[in-house]
């Protein structure tokens, strides 16, 4: 693992489960963030589900959560099945779409390039083409609405949180946080290290699929420009 | 018609329940017996005409007597402004809130059916009071 | 129908909020104190999803522009009809050219205004609420204006004019006391929420812990319907560990690497990376809408027993004024 980032983090080494009070259950699985192991939380969400009681199952990264329609009355029992589906979900097999993502790099609206090229030992140009030069999965939505969590960045470019979140950035921020990148929706604060700027729209309101990303499609950053 | 009915418990909402189911039902006077408690709900000619007013009232030589439209506790105040109640004494007019009824969580009002002075409290404050219970007596202004 | 005929701002339509939702990264939302929603649409005989106006900044008035049945519930504040005083948790009837006021806020921060039928808006993403971050829902997806027509939908069952003195109910906080606290005790000034552990409870450092439970924390002006900020002792772990975006809930006690904790609310992020100390119970939440900023709160730890039970004796309190108001309501017709 990266040195950078096990300096400031303890992998979770099994499954745990714990409740959210009495409206939710959250679902941690085990072991490194990875693909696969996300591919059986999208399998599990699936069985999930269907479940009764189960208002939504939403896939986080790497974990579940399960919100009730009522209070349930046996976690325990709760506890057991999702134990037991865990084992049995495997490889979620899904056509995603590609969804091209421009950006613009740098600038007013990529106001932590050079801070996230200094703390990662890279040249502004360096760490826009590690940053755009792999395919995306969408592991999961969530934070605001639109967002879509996106995984695995290259361990080049893993960099902690902010110290001190951002108050608001706008729409259509591209940023780093972590293993993660993402791109957010709508106007807020963030934590994470913001490298540019899209013009593509992510969440829509009054259509019944609200979203442009799913769990399981591919984005892929297009560098439009660096601004040094 | 008189109907005598064995009941398990008998809670504050069955009462308000069975009341209802009478007057639907046109029954005018039940009872209800279990071990030592003993209810009996007697549907008059009075309250069937009183139904479209928020609560029941006699008049009795210029004293307008406000009665209880349902079996609740009688608070002079609301609960929440304890300074706020009518004193003996006091000028009323028609519409003016006099005192509440309590029963369960709801609060229903005793309004006021005349301009007049409140002559007498006739409930104590927080007492448990029957269907047609006087609890204000007011004297009309003529 | 009514008109907002003077308002400061910060007023907004809400339900019970979004569901179903969550996938799409969208917030529950909806109304801030969720008994007290629940508690007009149970005094009007409303749909239990009817939407009303959440009132946060007062004064507000309002001008009847067509005779309706109101209630107002929530935030102890004068309300009064053409001048008339109202009651707090009250339903009535509002004749064509009255005036409703809300004002003089004495406890409580939210107050909510309900239209016999609900108010009517259209739904989005199955809810009337209004989520003011991404402009959608309520009226325009925005706070209400001066000049504002709300209109209200047909009542599923239509009820004539509510008599005059209303009616109404107990305030919740008689009918649902706070239990006492352990290091407080019964004091009513400070707000005392019932908390579950939550994942990262056990990482938390000792002293942490027992700050958690005899502290008094107090709001800070920075919190807002998203979430509730603390300022108190700041709450340090005994180890850093790698936390990935999940779930989480309204209710849920976030902490940030500063150590100050702060409880997610309507508006919260669906999803959030900072350790979980704990959640405060479904059955404290509208405790902890009404605590105004700058007041104090206090944390208990619950069982998950104790917080079904609490949970259970909310709803039946809704129950009983849903059904004693009805069989008021058809004493009276």
């Amino acid at each position: 693992m990266n040195t950078r980032f096990s300096a400031f983090s303890k992998l979770k080494d099994q499954a745990n489960i714990s409740l959210l009070g009495t409206t939710a259950m959250l679902f941690e699985a085990p072991g490194a963030f990875e693909l696969p192991t996300q591919k059986r939380i999208w399998a599990l969400a699936d069985e999930v589900q269907g479940w009764d009681n189960i208002k939504e199952a939403i896939p986080g990264m790497t974990n579940l959560m399960l919100t009730f329609r009522s209070p349930c009355e046996d976690p325990s029992e709760l506890r057991n099945r999702l134990i037991a589906a865990w084992e049995k979900a495997t490889d979620w097999k899904i056509e995603g779409k590609l969804i091209e993502i421009p950006v613009i790099y740098g600038g007013e609206l990529g106001p932590h390039l050079h801070d996230a090229a200094k703390l990662t030992n890279m040249s502004v140009d360096e760490l826009v083409a590690v940053h755009a030069n792999r395919d995306y999965s969408v592991f999961a939505l969530g934070a605001h609405p639109g967002l879509g969590y996106l995984g695995i960045t290259d361990e080049r470019i893993w960099v902690p949180r902010r110290e001190v979140p951002v108050l608001s950035i706008p729409a259509g921020s591209v940023s780093i946080g972590g293993m993660q990148t993402a791109v957010s929706a709508s106007p807020g604060a963030s934590g994470w290290h913001t490298l540019g700027h899209t013009d593509v729209e992510f969440f829509f309101p009054h259509k019944e699929n609200p979203t442009l990303l799913s769990p399981g499609d591919t984005v892929r950053f297009r560098v439009e420009r660096i601004i040094p | 018609m008189t109907k005598t009915v064995s009941a398990k418990a008998v809670s504050e909402d069955d009462v308000q329940k069975i009341i209802a189911l009478a007057k639907d039902a046109h029954v005018q006077e039940l009872s209800l017996h279990e071990g030592s408690m003993h209810v009996r709900v007697v549907l008059t000619r009075e309250a069937e005409a009183s139904r479209n007013a928020p609560q029941g009232f006699a008049e009795v030589n210029n004293l307008m007597e406000v009665v209880a439209p349902l079996a609740a506790q009688f608070l002079p105040h609301h609960p929440c402004h304890p300074n706020s109640g009518v004193r003996v004494g006091q000028s009323v007019r028609r519409g003016d809130l006099i005192g509440f009824l309590l029963s369960g969580p709801l609060l229903t009002p005793l309004v006021s059916p005349c301009n007049g002075v409140i002559s007498q409290l006739l409930a104590e404050p927080n007492m448990r009071v029957g269907y047609g219970t006087a609890l204000v007596s007011i004297a009309k202004k003529i | 129908m009514i008109k907002i005929s003077y308002t400061i701002g910060l007023s907004t339509i809400q339900d019970l909020g979004r569901d179903e939702n969550y996938r799409h990264g969208v917030s529950i939302g909806g109304a801030m104190d969720r008994l007290a929603l629940q508690m007009g649409n149970a005094l009007l005989g409303n749909a239990k999803t009817a939407a009303a106006i959440e009132v946060t900044l007062f004064p507000i008035k309002f001008e009847i522009l067509s005779s309706v049945n109101i209630a107002v519930t929530g935030a102890d504040c004068a309300i009064e009809l053409d001048g008339k005083q109202i009651n707090p948790n009250w339903a009535f009837h509002a004749e064509k050219g009255q005036t409703l006021s809300l004002s003089k806020l004495n406890s409580g921060s939210f107050a909510y205004v309900h239209l016999a039928g609900g108010i009517d808006v259209p739904e989005v993403l199955g809810s009337r609420s209004t989520y003011l971050r991404c402009a959608f829902g309520g009226l325009d997806g925005r706070m209400l204006q001066n000049g504002d027509v709300i209109k209200s939908l047909p009542e599923a069952d239509p009820f004539p004019p509510i008599a005059p003195g209303g009616f109404g109910a107990i305030s919740p906080a008689l009918a649902l006391p706070q239990p006492s606290h352990a290091s407080v005790g019964t004091n009513d000034a400070i707000t005392m929420l019932r908390y579950l552990p939550a994942a990262e409870h056990d990482y938390f450092d000792k002293a942490s812990l027992d700050a958690l439970v005899t502290a008094p924390w107090q709001i800070t002006p920075q919190s807002s319907r998203a979430g509730y900020r603390l300022a108190g002792p700041n709450l340090a772990m005994t180890d850093k560990l790698e936390m990935r975006s999940h779930g989480i809930v309204p209710g849920v006690i976030q902490v940030p690497p500063g150590g100050a904790p702060i409880i997610q609310t309507a508006d919260s992020q669906t999803s959030g990376g900072y350790p979980k100390i704990g959640t405060v119970i479904d059955a404290d939440m509208w405790r902890l809408a009404q605590t105004r900023i700058g007041n104090q709160i206090c944390f208990q730890k619950t069982s998950y027993e104790e917080a079904l039970a609490a949970y259970r004796e909310m709803n039946k309190f809704i129950d009983k004024v849903r059904a004693l108001s009805k069989a008021y309501r058809d004493l009276l017709k």
